[in-house]
């Protein structure tokens, strides 16, 4: 289903321009914020930027993490190193975003022009909990990324209120596990 | 909390702003100011400060208390979105005139784009035209480090200082050290000066000579000099930037390294600057390229421009935010290089909508109903997007659906059928700006519905609280104050109440309104539902398990008319998202089928 590609940013950690896209309401600021936290944990500096506001209602909803040297909160097209969509149709629209060797990792239940797919709506629907899309998917992406998902499950217990911890906590080993069954 | 963190810039911003032993911060939430004032609450009570913090009734209301603050000797900080700073600016205004003794810090968020707002406005510009020092963060962390700075200097020179952050400053996250939080707060010393503090317009001369004098001596300020941070004097093109457009001028510069012979200046303090400093750089340099959102400011302080690039000779683009991409086109321009990859025009996106389950929703389209062919003015808020089901027809500012309803009234008053008008307005922007309107309204003889959507919060900016849910950020939750007590205290006689959730009874509600507006002139209807963002509320409310049967044609009628994100056209019927869908029940009053069914309670 998806093309086999060398994922440059698993090498060494967190490092990079990630790109995040998906609709309002899906989570994105809590995936885009335990990244941020990981990479913090890692040693390393990380400016990111978030959509607050109106266009949180529904609409296209992006956000940006730079991991390293960087000074402004902005990924300049055709440079990100790694796109997660959580919507797969917003995926495919924000594609320009990826530089040379950048990969991409997405919600989607259909075949599509990316490196690494995962049906994380469907998968959180089978489970009852149809808000956990964006931790399934940072389950998903740390796997690929390399984190140990203990790293990750430490940033979730830091991030998330204690009344969704578990929801999470499962939510996103199981988006964790779903690459290791298939890589198997 | 002291150490290393990673900050959201309105946070960054908070910190600063109580390490300098601020023992004032007074707000009204505005989408991209709103978690300054929050923060400053939730780490004031961690850390057991001795600050007042507060959510304001509005803008104006914010800075006179904070002022009150200031000019007791005490250090103080406000915090707006730039359309708030239009509220607030007759005491801004009449401020820098007199002047402060405790530092005060005005911060005021702009949103090149716009993002969040109904303007790009520039408060620089607005800063120059008040006579006011304004700093431009270029990141979270140098705005902590600018919110901390900016007390001595506002207390140096008994000037209020504006702190002038960007969207992509205030929700940008970022590492950074955080300083303690021990700050020293003095008592409050009022010293009576009333030829000061209560100037008349004589007096008013002399605090204008005062102030003139006062801008002269900032001029000279370190702040008011541009650094220069990349590159040499001896480069042909020097490029002069505040803000976060300086941070992706040095991304682009350092990390694409395709444009030599380019030096790059920063300023701090776009306002009021040093002109002969800006002179030198004019000559030293064969050409300067000004890039700063969202006005010429700097731009406009060179006193020779025959070799300088920026927005006034167009350069710069004249509207929308700058971006990295953006940027580097300018650079090849100045360079006559040809380095940018080129436009990549961001698609277009999903238009946002009301949430799924949004009580807002039935309300419009129970009005929509109840008054067809209605003028439904508007106001600003999530319900704006009230604009997807055609019954939002203006949105002007803050609480002008009101005023605006009123003008549509005596407009049409001697036609042969006026139309029927309809004011929808949120509860905190009822609170802000709605009230002096209505007793307008009721005082000049117009007759329309009045429509407040109240769902107990602020929902757009991250739910704050309003006036009739216990107003003040602080332990102290305030007297609550009722909408319907308001309103029958501005005169209104008909105020009804009714959970727009059931449609019929909703409808019917505006229709009985409107039947009293020829006697009464406004008549009021409070829409009360809870915002089902509110996770409290959420969990008192009954759902229900939506599903779409066969008798579902796939007229759209749903899809059109009530514009629920989780209704789609399916394949034989209509679909419902189900990680959208929240069970509230309403689509099943709307379908004209009985196609769709709200079934046993989850």
């Amino acid at each position: 289903m998806s093309r086999k590609r060398k994922v440059t940013a698993a090498q060494g950690g967190m490092n990079g321009q990630i790109f995040m896209v998906g609709t309002g309401g899906q989570g994105i600021l809590l995936l885009s914020r335990a990244l941020a936290r990981i990479a913090v944990q890692e040693g390393k500096p990380v400016i990111a930027s978030e959509t607050h506001g109106m266009a949180m209602r529904g609409g296209t909803v992006t956000a940006n993490l730079k991991i390293g040297d960087y000074a402004g909160p902005l990924i300049p097209a055709g440079s990100a190193d790694l796109l997660i969509g959580l919507d797969d149709a917003e995926a495919s629209a924000f594609l320009y975003m990826l530089g040379k060797g950048g990969i991409s990792i997405v919600n989607t239940g259909e075949e599509g022009p990316f490196d690494h797919a995962i049906d994380a709506t469907g998968m959180a629907l089978k489970a009852g909990m149809p808000g956990s899309v964006n931790m399934i998917m940072l389950g998903f992406v740390t796997r690929i990324l390399g984190i140990p998902l203990e790293e990750a499950r430490r940033v979730i217990e830091e991030l998330s209120p204690s009344r969704t911890l578990e929801d999470n906590l499962e939510a996103m080993t199981a988006g964790y596990r779903y690459t290791l069954q298939r890589s198997s | 909390m002291k150490g290393t963190q990673i900050l959201l810039g309105n946070d960054a911003i908070a910190y600063g702003v109580l390490a300098s032993g601020a023992s004032v911060v007074a707000s009204y939430p505005g989408t991209p100011a709103s978690e300054i004032c929050e923060t400053a609450y939730r780490v004031s009570k961690q850390e057991g400060l001795q600050v007042h913090v507060e959510w304001s009734i509005n803008e104006k209301t914010a800075f006179e208390v904070a002022y009150a603050n200031a000019i007791a000797g005490r250090r103080s900080a406000v915090s707006m979105k730039q359309v708030g700073l239009n509220v607030a600016s007759d005491p801004v205004m009449s401020a820098a005139y007199m002047g402060t003794v405790g530092g005060i810090l005005l911060i005021v968020a702009d949103d090149p784009g716009p993002h969040s707002s109904q303007t790009e406005q520039d408060t620089r510009l607005f800063a120059m035209f008040a006579k006011l020092p304004v700093l431009d963060p270029s990141s979270p962390e140098e705005a902590l480090r600018m919110a901390g700075d900016a007390f001595a200097f506002s207390e140096e020179f008994r000037t209020p200082v504006i702190l002038r952050p960007t969207t992509r400053v205030c929700h940008a996250r970022q590492v950074m050290e955080v300083p303690a939080l021990n700050p020293e707060i003095p008592a409050p010393d009022f010293r009576r000066d009333p030829a000061r503090w209560a100037a008349t317009p004589g007096p008013r001369l002399t605090l204008h000579r005062e102030l003139n004098e006062r801008i002269a001596r900032i001029r000279k300020h370190d702040w008011a000099k541009p650094r220069l941070v990349l590159g040499d004097r001896k480069a042909p093109v020097a490029v002069v930037s505040s803000g976060v457009s300086h941070s992706y001028l040095l991304d682009v510069l350092k990390g694409f390294d395709r444009w030599p012979g380019v030096c790059l200046y920063k300023v701090d303090m776009p306002y009021p600057m040093d002109p002969t400093e800006l002179d030198r750089i004019a000559r030293r340099h064969k050409c300067v390229l000004v890039v700063e959102e969202s006005e010429p400011v700097i731009e406009l302080q060179f006193t020779s421009r025959a070799n300088v690039r920026g927005r006034i000779d167009g350069t710069v683009p004249s509207e929308g935010e700058l971006n990295p991409e953006i940027i580097m086109d300018l650079l090849d321009g100045v360079t006559g290089r040809k380095c940018a990859r080129g436009h990549f025009a961001p698609p277009k996106g999903r238009r946002p909508s009301l949430c799924a389950g949004c009580a807002h929703r039935s309300a419009f389209y129970a009005i929509k109903r109840a008054l067809p062919k209605g003028i439904y003015t508007s106001d600003i808020g999530c319900y704006t997007l009230g604009l997807n089901l055609g019954a939002v027809d203006t949105c002007l500012c803050m609480g002008a659906a009101v005023s605006q309803a009123a003008g549509f009234y005596h407009a049409y008053k001697g036609s042969a059928s006026p139309p029927p008008i309809a004011a929808v307005i949120g509860d905190s922007t009822y609170f802000h700006a709605g009230i002096p309107p209505t007793i307008n309204a009721l005082v000049t003889g117009a007759r329309f519905v009045l429509v407040i959507l109240d769902n107990a919060t602020t929902a757009m900016t991250g739910h704050q609280p309003t006036p009739a849910t216990g107003f003040t950020a602080n332990d102290y939750e305030g007297r609550t104050l009722h909408l319907e007590d308001i309103l029958k205290g501005c005169g209104v006689h008909t105020v009804l109440v009714h959970d727009p959730y059931d449609v019929k009874g909703f409808r019917k509600a505006v229709k009985e309104a409107y039947a009293k507006t020829a006697s009464e002139g406004v008549a009021a209807v409070i829409a009360r539902h809870p915002c089902i963002r509110d996770k409290k509320a959420r969990a008192a409310q009954k759902t229900f398990r939506m599903e779409i049967t066969d008798r579902c044609r796939l007229c759209g009628y749903c899809i059109r008319e009530f514009e629920c994100p989780a209704l789609a056209e399916g394949e034989d019927r209509v679909s419902i998202d189900m990680t959208l869908c929240i069970g509230c029940g309403v689509c099943a009053d709307v379908c004209p089928h009985h196609a769709i069914i709200a079934g046993g309670e989850k």
